[in-house]
């Protein structure tokens, strides 16, 4: 079965059509682009806020994208039980749009930190860890 | 009327950015300066309002839009008035 996915364009994002590609060309499925301005979902089964810096980070890392028209109809969408995924920058977005608790800190020290990391799946039910 | 925002992480926030430059003004030889705290200024020009509505609108706006209540506080002042 396919699905449909939208992912999300913002001024400034720049990682969507990585994640358009992945999804279109590895994955297989449906993908459109969604334009933050945009009041639309157009169907979509699954929505995802890719990478970047969108409004070039101004005021707080996705602050301003979690105030534009599409993200208001993605609150709601998530809120009816709608799959969104948000990654990088467009996990900021999910934070300042409060459909994720809390808030991100800078690093206690200077030093840019790329590392593995442990996961923990706390619910092994959501849709996108029920494989695990 | 012009009134001026004064956005902070709170005080149980660490503030990197403020530590790294007390330790470039301890660099520079300041060394009587114990601690910095950064943060952001907003000056906004308000026109046709009361100030009994900015007293209202602007801690909205701030906790809405310009400061994230979980990390960070305001406050703020009438610089000008009508």
């Amino acid at each position: 079965m396919k699905l449909k996915f939208g992912v999300v364009i913002f001024p400034g994002s720049n990682c969507d059509y990585d994640t358009l590609y992945a999804l279109k060309d590895v994955l297989n499925q449906d993908a459109i682009f969604l334009w933050h301005k945009e009041h639309n979902l157009k169907n979509v089964d699954c929505v995802i806020l890719p990478g970047g810096f969108s409004y070039g980070d101004y005021l707080r890392s996705g602050s301003i994208a979690a105030f534009s028209p599409l993200m208001q109809e993605v609150k709601e969408f998530a809120l009816r039980g709608g799959l969104v995924l948000g990654i990088c920058n467009g996990f900021q977005v999910l934070l300042e749009l409060g459909l994720l608790p809390g808030a991100m800190l800078r690093n206690k020290n200077l030093k840019f930190l790329c590392q593995f990391v442990h996961l923990r799946v706390d619910n092994a039910t959501a849709p996108a860890t029920s494989w695990v | 009327m012009k009134v001026r925002i004064l956005v902070s992480l709170k005080d149980s926030v660490l503030d990197p950015q403020g530590q790294t430059v007390k330790n470039a003004l301890h660099t520079l030889g300041y060394d009587s300066i114990k601690d910095v705290r950064q943060g952001k200024v907003f000056e906004l020009e308000l026109e046709g309002m009361s100030p009994e509505e900015a007293e209202r609108v602007i801690p909205e706006i701030s906790d809405k839009v310009l400061a994230n209540p979980i990390i960070e506080k305001f406050v703020w002042q009438i610089l000008e008035k009508d």
